[in-house]
């Protein structure tokens, strides 16, 4: 029958383990760096021969961390520092850049609203059609959109009056 | 449909390209519009690569419209270049640029008599690419700069619109012409090209890129870059959107 169980009989004299052998790492350490060196913590690179890469924190609180020691012998400490001021300053350009992005991004939005309100203010014909030039180079000029604003109401009010006159 | 004779043009004057979008003549004609508005007297030819879009009044603003022979290419500027109708000096204006000063009619002073071609700087913290290597970085703004009617100046622009289009050439394998190791998304830009020119070609031409930037003054810069001078020339973008809708 298939579902019949199967009792198996084992001799515990007879079961010998596979010896303890230390696993060969199939990967190398790259760019360690500090992340806490009083705490003995750091960050590496993990690159493994397909290409992949992870990052590894290892911390070596009792002074037993295989990876902590192996990363120390093969780079050396003063290598740990150098890799961690670097980063620093990497990481500080990063902060001035992102930051000068957004300053760059605020200062464009300001323009940009400066430059749609004399776009609006050249759509009206009556100031397309204008022959004041003078308002005209105002409005092109003005610095702010209240600026835009008063320059073309001036206009406007120019041309109301001229056309009562005649 | 034009009357008026290049033979008889002044020596130096503005030209503004627009190509594929209508969008691009509309931005052209309107600044060739505040040029006038500043100085009457400026000289400007528009190019433009589609006869329909040119209406009358078109002509209010420009001294001179070209269509004949213009490509219909995104580059239609690199051409128009080599062809300027200027006997002395050129100031090229990208179209998406007004004029706000009067200034501008100092322009063409701008260039110095040991120069053959001036551009302003770029800002790198306004620009989607500058640095090519660690040793290698596009510095000349290519929207809007001053050049000389000269055998060598003339033949580096038709080497530009050459070389653009060499190094945009491909085929279903990919692109034909190698650029070393340089990164494939510079070769979109005509920056690049100039750049490469300048720096390995066998040119004669005598070029600065310090000009002011007030007068390639570009969304986005500092207002502090300005050290309290005044914009002549402000440089805007297109919105995207704007660009692919018809001319109203």
């Amino acid at each position: 029958m298939a579902n019949d169980k199967v009792v198996l009989e084992i001799d515990p004299s007879n079961i010998t383990t596979v010896p303890d052998e230390p696993k060969k790492k199939n990967f190398v350490y790259k760019d360690p760096y500090w992340s806490n060196k009083e705490a003995k913590h750091m960050i590496v690179t993990l690159e493994y021969p397909d290409g992949r890469k992870s990052t590894a924190s290892i911390q070596d609180k009792d002074g037993t961390n295989p990876d902590y020691k192996a990363v120390l012998e093969e780079f050396g400490e003063e290598v740990l520092d150098e890799n961690t001021a670097e980063g620093v300053k990497r990481r500080d350009e990063q902060i001035k850049k992102r930051l000068e992005r957004k300053e760059t991004e605020v200062v464009r939005a300001k323009q940009e609203q400066l430059f749609g309100a004399k776009l609006q203010s050249f759509e009206i014909d009556a100031v397309k059609d204008s022959d004041n030039i003078k308002l005209k180079r105002l409005i092109r000029k003005a610095k702010s959109p209240m600026e835009v604003q008063a320059y073309t109401t001036i206009l406007l009010m120019e041309t109301m009056d001229e056309q009562k006159e005649s | 449909m034009n009357k008026r004779n290049p033979e008889e043009f002044p020596e130096n004057g503005f030209i503004i390209v627009a190509s594929l979008k209508e969008r691009f003549y509309k931005a052209a004609i309107e600044c060739a519009e505040s040029v006038k508005l500043f100085w009457p007297e400026a000289h400007i030819t528009v190019f433009v690569d589609h006869e329909e879009w040119i209406k009358p009044s078109d002509w209010n603003h420009a001294d001179y419209i070209v269509h004949w022979e213009v490509p219909k290419h995104i580059r239609a500027k690199l051409w128009a270049l080599g062809n300027t109708p200027y006997k002395g000096i050129t100031c090229y204006l990208d179209a998406d640029m007004v004029c706000q000063h009067e200034d501008v009619e100092n322009v063409f002073e701008q260039l110095p008599d040991d120069l053959d071609l001036l551009f302003t700087k770029i800002r790198p913290y306004n620009a989607k690419v500058t640095k090519l290597s660690n040793t290698e970085e596009m510095t000349a703004h290519c929207g809007w700069f001053l050049y000389r009617n000269n055998p060598h100046t003339i033949k580096l622009m038709e080497d530009w619109y050459g070389e653009y289009i060499a190094q945009n050439l491909h085929n279903d394998h990919g692109y034909v012409n190698d650029i070393g190791d340089y990164p494939d998304d510079v070769r979109k830009w005509d920056t690049f090209t100039m750049w490469k020119l300048l720096e390995y070609g066998d040119t004669k031409v005598k070029w600065k890129d310090d000009l002011h930037v007030r007068w390639n003054f570009v969304n986005g810069y500092k207002d502090s870059e300005l050290e309290d001078e005044e914009i002549v020339f402000w440089h805007y973008t297109i919105p995207e959107h704007e660009i692919h809708l018809k001319r109203k």
